[in-house]
């Protein structure tokens, strides 16, 4: 069954750091069983890894995820203990076990990677904003209000100058994909 | 006689994980492409490190349990072929490719180590690296080698033939949108 998800930390800490609603990135736990490894748990916010319900809602793999794709990022120190390379290994072994339903990467360099060299992975690879659309839409694991709720806190947050980047959004993701997405959502909304 | 039995497991077990390897894709691979993409099966899980060494040598890593085994395995006969190179190829060091009978075994075997918990990482990291490597010509998957892991190179012809197209190899790597440009950066930057 095609229900697990993969995601880097960018997704986690966008959920309870930048927009702080940890009760929405429950949601999401509850909705799907979620994979994760050392490297992405050593990224992640203490008050996540230090909170039970978090770390029993996932399930941690511990493998080198990074050697298997080190050549094509060479041997820079910076990239060694980068979550994201472990998100897309993760990610191709539960789609090798036909599990796979989102991999969810926003960094650009990761995300293209995984689309380019991996045919299959492709149509699940899935930015954080792209996830909360498909999961409200065509999954329909959480309602419109609730999905639109979680995009406008970030447009806020964006908007505000709270944070930079919030969940690895700048001007032109706003732009180019906050925006379609939370017009689509309360499309989606009216004409459900 | 318990430690030959030991190595005789752990040859055989050896033989097992290779014919995994070889199975992961319908297609023929090179002793050059093998050998890495086994290096880096044996980077990634701590429990591959007893099959292998690999040591320094003019193509990268190299393993003689691998050598060896595809050109006299023990265990798992008749399973693949081994097409030596072509005259003027000094890089592939010949290519394997699995026999119909190769095929059906490594069919049977990969079932029973589905039902593994323990192999699954395993055996998706071999379709992944197969995925990822196999479409590298040796020039690429050398340049490629060359750059990541120093410590297992030896000047060699073979190495400066390859430092000499660097260049072009790299653009070619761009090109086919293999690799970014910060990687090319890097590529470019090294010796």
């Amino acid at each position: 069954m095609r229900d697990s998800v993969a995601a880097d930390s960018t997704f986690y800490s966008c959920c309870a750091c930048d927009i702080k609603r940890k009760d929405i990135l429950f949601r999401f736990l509850s909705a799907y069983p979620f994979f994760l490894g050392d490297k992405i748990l050593g990224e992640l916010p203490e008050r996540l890894t230090n909170d039970g319900n978090f770390t029993r809602s996932v399930t941690t793999y511990n493998f080198d995820y990074y050697q298997l794709i080190k050549p094509f990022f060479g041997r820079s120190p910076r990239h060694i203990n980068d979550g994201e390379y472990e998100a897309i290994g993760i990610g191709y072994m539960l789609d090798a076990q036909g599990r796979l339903r989102f991999l969810i990467l926003d960094d650009r360099r990761p995300n293209k990677f995984a689309k380019k060299h991996f045919r299959n992975l492709a149509p699940r690879v899935k930015g954080t904003i792209g996830f909360v659309q498909v999961v409200c839409c065509e999954d329909q694991k959480i309602t419109p209000a609730l999905a639109l709720e979680f995009l406008l806190k970030i447009e806020k947050v964006l908007t505000s100058g709270e944070k930079q980047r919030p969940c690895s959004i700048d001007p032109e993701i706003l732009r180019t994909i906050l925006m379609p997405a939370i017009e689509y959502i309360r499309n989606y909304h009216v004409s459900a | 006689m318990q430690q030959r039995n030991a190595a005789d497991t752990r040859s055989r077990a050896l033989e097992h994980l290779i014919l995994l390897l070889l199975g992961a894709e319908d297609q023929k691979i090179s002793i050059l492409h093998l050998e890495k993409e086994a290096f880096f099966i044996w980077n990634f899980h701590p429990d591959i490190k007893k099959f292998m060494r690999f040591i320094s040598h003019y193509r990268g890593p190299y393993s003689e349990e691998i050598e060896q085994i595809i050109r006299n395995p023990f265990y798992l006969i008749n399973c693949w072929t081994y097409i030596p190179p072509a005259r003027y190829d000094t890089l592939t060091g010949g290519y394997v490719e699995l026999t119909p009978q190769g095929r059906s075994e490594y069919k049977r075997l990969y079932a029973a180590s589905s039902a593994n918990p323990q192999m699954g990482p395993i055996l998706a990291a071999m379709k992944m690296v197969r995925e990822l490597y196999d479409k590298l010509s040796p020039e690429e998957l050398l340049l490629l080698i060359y750059d990541t892991y120093p410590e297992y190179q030896r000047k060699s012809n073979v190495f400066d033939g390859i430092q000499k197209s660097k260049k072009k190899l790299a653009d070619n790597l761009v090109k086919k949108g293999y690799i970014d440009a910060e990687r090319y950066e890097d590529l470019m930057a090294s010796n």
